[in-house]
């Protein structure tokens, strides 16, 4: 399958009523093994990972519990946003927890494309920021479930 | 049932550790029950407490499942084989299933929360036949914390249930997703307009899921939590229980999440 037909069908980009095809300039698809680390905490940020199979898990070091899972990113989920702001470093690790096939985006390319074609660049905005929301939602109830659990 | 103030004493036949914090008891005598009925159960010389039924509603069985969280319930998980018990019930309204034939099912716990979903998973796994999907949604604080977990092997098993987990946190021998329950939900195939939700856990995760099935179409009078106050009577006389104008031992644990909305949001009701 091409670059363009796994971009169009990511749930990410679907219902999106823009041109979207030239993000597949700046694409490649990737492949991690279980257990491959696809980042690490400080490393510099400059991609942006549309799964499209498999999952993989954001960790965090710990001195005393060692890596701990805080969350998993999955099929049509969006991994990496790091690269949007300051300092542009992964705060935690990405590790495929299973065989995991992905949509790699060149982050600054993708921001150098949108800040040239503003709607797209609306449009992708308003989906990070609308992911962005949904983990700082997703943090607080699991801070509150926590304590009741 | 003739004076249900009177407890009838029974000899626990059975106790499974299930966590380190939560055991199973099974205990001997018959009990006709509905799913989502509770039971007080009495420990002599220290109190009773309401505890959901946890077993199979299809065998006259008593089975309960049990956090150690208070003096009575750390005296009942402290149980052994051969020890008395006091029961009264069973009580409250239960899952309103029978109303939803012909429908998918969606069912979401939330750590402790299975247990008084199991008799309705047992119910509707032996009556397979009237209901469209059933889907299960799990979600607990860590890998450990999972209930029946033998259970929830053997359910996954099964091609005519879906069943997905979740935990809070885990460490990296863990395979699973993390996150929260309903990040689970956006693989769910349903059609909204047929399908009925059972929500049982925390409150504030019963909460954030009534919501978020609510955004998937699903509506609100099809959606149905069991609360959980401290009742002592069971009989809606003692107004211990009192939640807004309704008493969670008699008008509930089960409510639709239509007539209890608002009520979950209003401080110290």
């Amino acid at each position: 399958m091409s670059i363009e037909y796994n971009i169009k069908n990511h749930a990410f980009f679907k219902g999106i009523d823009v041109d979207i095809s030239s993000i597949a300039n700046y694409s490649t698809l990737t492949i991690f093994k279980e257990g491959e680390i696809i980042f690490r905490e400080g490393d510099k940020a400059d991609s942006i990972y549309f799964i499209t199979h498999g999952r993989v898990a954001l960790e965090l070091s710990t001195a005393h519990k060692g890596k701990i899972i805080i969350q998993t990113i999955g099929k049509d989920e969006v991994l990496g946003i790091s690269w949007l702001f300051p300092p542009y470093k992964w705060h935690f690790d990405a590790r495929a927890i299973e065989l995991t096939r992905a949509i790699k985006v060149d982050a600054n390319l993708m921001i150098k494309n949108c800040e040239e074609d503003n709607r797209l660049g609306y449009v992708i905005m308003k989906g990070l920021a609308s992911i962005i929301m949904k983990r700082l939602q997703a943090v607080r109830i699991q801070l509150l479930e926590m304590e009741e659990m | 049932m003739n004076n249900p103030y009177i407890p009838t004493i029974f000899s626990i036949r059975k106790v499974i550790r299930e966590i380190y914090n939560t055991v199973t008891i099974e205990i001997e005598g018959e009990e006709r029950f509905l799913p989502g009925q509770f039971n007080m159960l009495y420990v002599f010389g220290v109190g009773e407490v309401p505890i959901s039924i946890s077993g199979d509603p299809t065998k006259p069985t008593i089975i309960h499942t049990i956090r150690d969280v208070g003096h009575v319930t750390h005296a009942i998980t402290n149980l052994r084989k051969g020890d008395s018990i006091g029961v009264r019930g069973p009580f409250g309204n239960p899952w309103p299933i029978n109303d939803y034939e012909g429908y998918d099912i969606v069912v979401i716990a939330g750590g402790l929360g299975l247990a008084p979903l199991r008799p309705l998973i047992y119910y509707l796994l032996a009556n397979r036949e009237k209901y469209g999907r059933i889907i299960l949604r799990y979600g607990v604080k860590d890998p450990a914390s999972f209930l029946y977990k033998r259970e929830l092997m053997r359910w996954r098993g099964r091609f005519d249930l879906d069943l997905e987990v979740i935990v809070s946190k885990a460490d990296e021998r863990w395979k699973g997703k993390v996150g929260i329950v309903t990040s689970l939900f956006s693989t769910m195939d349903i059609d909204p307009s047929y399908t009925a939700a059972f929500i049982c856990g925390p409150e504030i995760m019963m909460h954030f899921s009534a919501r978020e099935l609510l955004n998937l179409k699903i509506d609100a009078s099809n959606i149905f939590i069991s609360m959980e106050r401290n009742m002592k009577c069971a009989l809606g006389l003692c107004g211990h229980c009192q939640f807004g104008k309704e008493f969670i031992c008699k008008d509930g644990p089960v409510f639709n999440y239509k007539r209890v909305e608002r009520l979950l949001t209003i401080k110290e009701v």
